[in-house]
């Protein structure tokens, strides 16, 4: 299990994070100067036009100058918070891993209170944005005010955890809230990619695609960080399991079923939607494939604890399509906007959406577990003794 | 990683009775969790003068009273994993149940007013469709954990008990009953009843209060029950609570608020009740200790 390959590993992508977590925090803090000081220096839309084009850049960014420039102030404090998040991030993992608490309790303050902050300015600017101005439409603004509230609320319940000494829940939650937070260089950083798979699109049709799958995709970075942190092959107080087989196996069909309905929805919506169908359904059928060689190796290897949150994260991810496919009917309905556009935001939401339900359900379980230990006298003795 | 070690609740400490299902205390924790972030988000949102509720209201106030009195419960919420057994947390546990259970009712009963059904901006439609999701399963939850607790081994319960003074009994009779009362009319009849609101409400927002105005009446009269405060303590946090948060609401709007008319005068005597009843009962029970 914490075999020294499996360190290794550990230690290399615990640093590739970190170094893309530096590497982009003065992007993200020099980003939207240039939409007010057009002299300011632009790294990020030079890179990529590096990358790409400059007409590529230059046809997507033409679009923004009269929201941002709206909106100047909010995206100001909210990217260069957003760049000190990007910094504090890598240093509170150091702090966590190296014991170093008294140091980890003082950035974490820094780091909420930057949270709150950054997220504030960024609720500003959705505010103050008609849906249809975001970039890419009323898609990207479901997605981003999804990922705002997702980033609050796990920074809260990662606090609480925190001052509840809960340190396991704690760590999920930061996780999680970290992950969202790196949607910003991960979609920079397919804005560069995906025109090499996906040739002639607009950085426009770019962004949709990428958005399909940004939320399964850092989930999965969170909870893979979670297990690598967590080396418990037991919990006190964990007995049984929140998803026997039966339940997973439920989930499953129901989210192939949907999957199937988003899938022909989306193929009817032209080479856009085929091309986002393919974006959506490669990081999904990753994801779920390793989480379910996890959880299968977890069991084998008699680590229960492993494979009780293997299977949690495995089910809502099961359910991630079916949540996708009420949200895209519920949008089309509620808010009035096409199919494409609906199916978008629908399946843009649904991983990270479920992947924050199942790290409730594993705090929850975690919660269980110590009320459990708290008031069975019989099980305090015997984690007294493991 | 830092874990607090819990110190077990042993034999010794045991006052005996129900054993209090850790399944109870978790609900708990988690209601008084989602509550804090939902009524600040309803109450700020009522005292900035937006409406910001699940459904379309005529007003703010009615969601900003709904989310002040989730603001109140919550410390008391919060209290009810210290209890020792179920007898210690029940005064609050099964109010708290009345609402999970009612509200999702509500929800279902009204859902044609839902944003999610009526349409709206995006951020109603979102919050309705969240709101729809958590009441689900906080109901369900709910309806589990009182289960799992029923099934717990029970044993005589034997602290000392400390009565609720004889001159108490008769005032929180009236104004148990009271908040039963409009609670029930708002629920069954919200037509009728919702008249005697002294704010603008829609069906489901007097249904909604209904349900928060029945599981105070079920608190203070279970009070009367019990007839021990030591077994009220999560709840003598929780009534203070509701009552201080819904005052500062009903303050920061009080011009929508119909004062002079006697519903208006009934709520704040009402209100001072839960105020009064909730210190006093903390006072004398700091006083037995």
């Amino acid at each position: 299990m914490n075999s020294p390959s499996r360190a290794r590993w550990t230690r290399r992508a615990a640093i590739a994070v970190g170094v893309l977590c530096i590497g982009y925090a003065p992007i993200a803090m020099t980003d939207i100067w240039p939409y007010a000081h057009p002299d300011a220096p632009a790294i990020g839309q030079w890179m990529l036009a590096r990358t790409v084009s400059a007409r590529y850049v230059a046809e997507a960014l033409a679009t923004r100058t009269g929201p941002y420039a709206h909106s100047f102030a909010a995206l100001a404090v909210h990217t260069v918070l957003g760049g000190l998040l990007m910094l504090l991030g890598p240093a509170q993992l150091l702090t966590a891993v190296r014991r170093r608490l008294r140091l980890h309790r003082a950035l974490g303050v820094l780091y909420a209170a930057t949270v709150f902050v950054s997220m504030a300015a960024a609720g500003v600017y959705l505010a103050r944005t008609a849906p249809r101005d975001a970039f890419g439409g009323e898609a990207f603004w479901i997605v981003l005010a999804t990922i705002l509230v997702g980033t609050v609320l796990s920074t809260v319940f990662g606090v609480v955890a925190a001052v509840g000494r809960q340190g396991a829940v704690h760590q999920r939650w930061m996780l999680l809230c970290y992950g969202y937070l790196m949607t910003a260089p991960l979609l920079r950083l397919e804005w560069g990619a995906l025109p090499v798979l996906f040739p002639g699109q607009s950085m426009m049709a770019i962004n949709r695609i990428a958005l399909t799958h940004l939320g399964s995709v850092v989930a999965f970075g969170a909870l893979v960080g979670s297990r690598a942190l967590d080396r418990r092959r037991n919990v006190p107080g964990v007995s049984g399991s929140w998803a026997p087989l039966p339940v997973l196996v439920v989930c499953q069909l129901a989210g192939l079923g949907a999957l199937g309905w988003l899938a022909a929805a989306m193929l009817r919506a032209g080479t856009e939607g085929r091309n986002q169908l393919i974006g959506y359904l490669v990081p999904y059928a990753l994801c779920g494939a390793a989480m379910a060689w996890r959880r299968s190796v977890a069991g084998r290897e008699g680590r229960s604890w492993a494979r009780e949150e293997w299977s949690l994260h495995l089910a809502a991810m099961g359910l991630a399509p079916v949540f996708s496919a009420g949200a895209v009917l519920l949008f089309q309905h509620a808010l009035g906007i096409d199919r494409p556009t609906a199916l978008t935001a629908g399946v843009g939401i649904g991983c990270g959406m479920l992947a924050f339900a199942a790290t409730a359900v594993v705090g929850l379980r975690l919660m269980y577990a110590r009320e459990v230990v708290k008031r069975s006298p019989a099980v305090a003795t015997a984690a007294l003794a493991v | 990683m830092v874990e607090r070690t819990e110190q077990p609740v042993t034999e010794q400490e045991s006052p005996g009775g129900r054993e209090l299902s850790p399944a109870v205390a978790v609900l708990a924790g988690t209601v008084a969790a989602i509550s804090l972030l939902t009524g600040l988000a309803m109450a700020g949102a009522g005292l900035a003068g937006a409406g910001f509720g699940p459904w379309i209201s005529p007003g703010p106030l009615g969601p900003a009273v709904m989310g002040a009195a989730m603001v109140g419960v919550a410390p008391g919420l919060l209290l009810v994993g210290r209890a020792r057994s179920w007898e210690e947390a029940r005064s609050l546990v099964l109010p708290t149940g009345v609402v999970l259970i009612g509200q999702f009712a509500v929800t279902l009963l009204n859902g044609r007013s839902l944003h999610i059904a009526h349409g709206g901006s995006i951020v109603v439609v979102l919050f309705s469709l969240g709101w729809v999701g958590v009441t689900g399963l906080l109901a369900l939850g709910a309806l589990v954990c009182l289960t799992a607790q029923y099934r717990r081994p029970a044993t005589p319960y034997r602290a000392a008990a400390v009565p609720l003074p004889a001159w108490s009994k008769p005032a929180l009779a009236i104004l148990g009953s009271a908040w039963t009362g409009i609670g029930a009319g708002l629920l069954v009849l919200p037509g009728y009843w919702g008249g005697f609101v002294p704010w603008a409400v829609s069906r489901a927002d007097a249904q909604a209060l209904g349900i928060w105005a029945l599981s105070m009446g079920v608190g203070v009269l279970g009070s009367l029950v019990e007839d021990d405060l030591g077994r009220l303590r999560p709840a003598l946090v929780a009534l203070p609570g509701v009552a201080v948060a819904v005052a500062v609401v009903l303050a920061g709007r009080a011009s929508d608020v119909h004062w002079g008319i006697g519903p208006g005068l009934s709520l704040l005597a009402m209100v001072a009740g839960l105020l009064v009843t909730g210190l006093s009962g903390r006072l004398l029970l700091a006083r037995q200790a």
